[in-house]
């Protein structure tokens, strides 16, 4: 490392003034949107949240009772977390899982790969409404493709979407089916590992197994990190699907955050505690994902030099 | 089943125009308020509608007026009787629109932009939180919408601290009946009105003799719907209340609602509540979508309000129903009762033009709307006016369906108006919660009920002093 010293200069020239305006002046199309739609939205947002606002009277303040009453009264708070941190805990990792999988699968030579590709991808881009329709008769309990089926089989039949038990591994297995994008990003990483690695290791009498836990796995540790925060980052605001296809029922059971959030925003017109709603989850997001940030220095290889 | 978890509201919103002129997307069920005396309907020939003078304004204005259903039919019919309140009001002139049920609504207002009329039927909602100002002067100055237009039980209903703030308009009517498939009757011998179920408990002993159910569990054949989770109509047959206006409180610590959740908890676990949520997965309750249960024939008979024979109509052509009065617990056996409720026009407290709100209004209680309505869209306002001449609206090949509804207003012993808190969509929704922890077992029915009431009383004392 060079040493250097480095100047503060106490006042710009002219001319770096009026290129820094300059610039200012390209970049303020996004800024003004940034601060209208973003930035004053999040500070408002902070603001209701220690606020009564029901959005047919002007907000009162209240303090810290949103955040209290959330906390430790409100009767489904708990259960709202439960079902969320549930299927964060089940759906990320598994959808993480199936998505490497896919990308592992894909990156042999197979006959149709492109086809396999577009196919496994497809999902992730088709409209949450169309699909949550289509899997509303996928898991229909009377007349569903698999219902049917196991009826036809003499076997019981499974109350995905009407029965509590089922009703959130039922969201678990639309999320794994939709890890197209996920299984895209993996495809790239695989792609950038070495082959001489897997050359050296074959020379040194590995199996493939071995290749696949020792370096295949290694080397994509990156893209699984990326694909696990974001899969964590959505999934704590799961909301489309089970607000079409649920509407967190039966019981409550599919009842995530983000419904709960919505629900005391939109239909009971609580804006100040949903507001509260939304930054204690954020808190909670930001937590977990630091955490994860944390631990990555011990799983995570990042190939290029360090320092 | 239960429908709760797609509230009325909601289905109204989802729905798209199912059924062409004569059908109707009907109001939400409503609790019970006080009985009125009426009299009998007549059999007089029907008159011609008349157009209704409206003295218009001085000077030229604009009005905004917001509705809520979104259906072509529906837009097409408002609007028509909309264009005819411009030619009797050259100087007023309506810029419409559609509030989809509230979010709109309550953005416009929290910007400061609310309509000057709009329709809604949670009127104390908007009442409570002073958005919406009290009609009373503008109804006694009124020869077409003063109180003695409508029956007490639905004026009384849209009130607010003894003042009236919503006028009953376009879409309020009778919402309790029992519809029944009249094949299916006759396939297993039983004849309407003596055989259809009277009480609960008859009810109960129909569904458990005429019900099929396959091997691995699933219905095959539901006799009768209940319809349990609908509160409202069970409130009104077993002539308890929700909410208590004069009161201003929650009233589920009554003891006869546990008699209704526990009924609740027998239906649900004869069948398993997780069937029975699967049946109504796959044929939807409500009789203006093609394939509903009714419609499919997996549903004998359920509960059903005015809409449903128009609804029918459209969605089983080919089948003929029967309506008849709604099950009583055994205590009111013998009692008929009816409840008329749905919809209201309200004036923004923030309009700038209330008078010209208020004769839109007016205007849009006249027979003439009325019949606007019914032949655009099957909508029916029920008032006193309706009642004298209901044949003036409904004609010669809609009335034999209607007969019913119409004439059990003025039959029924009791009838029941509207009952909406002002936290309706949370009682709603913390009902349902409720009824799905008594049914699936997680709570006892007194548990349920005892979390329900407390809930909800502590949500309406927040709603009421705003914090």
């Amino acid at each position: 490392m060079t040493s250097q010293t480095i100047q503060r200069r106490s006042s710009w020239s002219p001319t770096e003034r009026r290129e820094y305006l300059k610039g200012l002046v390209f970049i303020s199309p996004w800024l003004i949107g940034f601060a209208a739609f973003v930035l004053y939205p999040i500070i408002a947002s902070l603001y209701y949240s220690f606020t009564y606002y029901d959005l047919l009277r002007p907000p009162r303040f209240i303090g810290l009772e949103n955040y209290r009453e959330i906390l430790f009264q409100d009767q489904f708070a708990g259960k709202v977390l439960y079902n969320t941190v549930y299927y964060v805990l089940l759906a990320v990792p598994l959808g993480t899982i199936v998505a490497f999988l896919l990308a592992s699968l894909l990156n042999t030579r197979l006959v149709g790969r492109s086809f396999f590709r577009a196919i496994f991808f497809v999902p992730s881009i088709v409209p949450v409404v169309s699909s949550a329709m289509v899997w509303l008769w996928i898991f229909n309990t009377q007349y569903g493709v698999i219902d049917s089926t196991l009826a036809s089989l003499g076997l019981p039949v499974i109350p995905f979407l009407s029965s509590p038990e089922w009703a959130k591994p039922s969201f678990i297995i639309i999320h794994c089916w939709s890890s197209g994008g996920a299984m895209l990003i993996f495809l790239a990483s695989l792609r950038d590992v070495p082959m001489s690695l897997y050359d050296a290791a074959k020379v040194d009498g590995a199996a493939s197994w071995a290749r696949f836990r020792h370096i295949t796995i290694p080397m994509c540790t990156p893209a699984i990190l990326f694909s696990v925060l974001t899969g964590i980052i959505g999934a704590f605001q799961y909301f489309a699907f089970a607000w079409i296809l649920t509407r967190g029922g039966p019981n409550g059971a599919t009842e995530f955050y983000s419904v709960y959030l919505y629900r005391n925003a939109f239909s009971f017109l609580k804006m100040g505690y949903a507001a509260a709603l939304a930054w204690i989850l954020f808190l909670i997001v930001m937590a977990v994902t630091m955490a994860v940030f944390r631990s990555s220095a011990r799983w995570v290889y990042y190939g290029g030099s360090t320092d | 089943m239960n429908k709760s978890n797609l509230s009325r509201r909601e289905f109204l919103r989802l729905s798209a125009a199912f059924a062409a002129a004569a059908s109707a997307a009907g109001c939400r069920p409503v609790a019970p308020t006080a009985t009125t005396e009426l009299t009998p309907i007549p059999t007089a020939a029907p008159a011609e509608p008349t157009a209704i003078p409206t003295a218009a304004p001085e000077e030229p204005v604009d009005i905004q007026f917001w509705w809520g259903w979104t259906p072509e039919i529906h837009v097409n019919a408002i609007t028509a009787a909309v264009r005819k309140f411009e030619e009797y009001n050259p100087s007023i002139k309506v810029s419409t629109g559609q509030h989809e049920w509230g979010e709109k609504l309550t953005t416009a207002f929290a910007a400061g932009t609310p309509p000057d009329l709009f329709i809604l039927g949670e009127v104390r909602t908007y009442a409570s939180k002073g958005v919406v100002i009290p009609l009373d002067d503008y109804m006694a100055g009124s020869t077409i919408a003063n109180r003695e237009t409508f029956l007490e039980a639905t004026i009384e209903a849209q009130t607010w601290k003894g003042k009236v703030y919503g006028v009953p308009s376009l879409e309020h009517g009778p919402g309790l009946g029992v519809v029944f498939n009249v094949k299916m009757l006759e396939e297993r011998g039983l004849k309407a009105p003596d055989d259809l179920p009277d009480t609960w408990e008859k009810a109960w002993e129909q569904i458990l003799e005429y019900s099929q159910v396959e091997d691995n569990g699933n219905i095959k054949l539901l006799w009768f719907e209940p319809e349990v989770g609908t509160w409202v109509w069970w409130a009104c047959t077993y002539d308890v209340l929700a909410y208590d206006n004069e009161a201003m409180k929650i009233t589920f610590d009554d003891p006869r609602w546990k008699d209704i959740l526990d009924y609740a908890v027998r239906y649900n676990q004869h069948f398993g509540p997780e069937k029975v949520k699967a049946f109504y997965e796959s044929f939807p309750g409500w009789a203006a979508v093609s394939g509903c249960a009714l419609c499919a024939e997996v549903l004998a008979g359920d509960i059903n309000g005015f809409w449903a024979p128009g609804e029918l109509a459209k969605t089983a052509p080919d089948k003929k129903f029967v309506y008849s009065w709604i099950p009583m617990p055994e205590s009111r056996k013998g009692t008929t009762i009816q409840q008329v409720g749905g919809h209201c026009a309200l004036i923004s407290k923030d309009a700038k033009q209330h008078d010209a709100a208020w004769k839109l209004a007016e205007y849009l209680t006249t027979e003439e709307v009325n019949k606007i309505m019914f032949d655009g869209c099957g909508f029916l306002l029920v008032n006193k006016a309706f009642l004298a001449n209901p044949r003036a609206v409904i004609g010669p090949d809609q009335w034999e369906n209607m007969k019913f509804y119409i004439e059990s207003i003025t039959q029924a012993s009791q009838v029941y108006g509207d009952n909406i808190s002002p936290i309706d969509t949370f009682i709603w929704d913390q009902y349902s919660r409720a009824y799905d922890a008594a049914i699936f077992g997680e709570k006892t029915v007194e548990q349920a009920l005892a979390d329900l009431q407390s809930a909800c009383s502590e949500e309406l004392a927040k709603s009421i002093s705003g914090t």
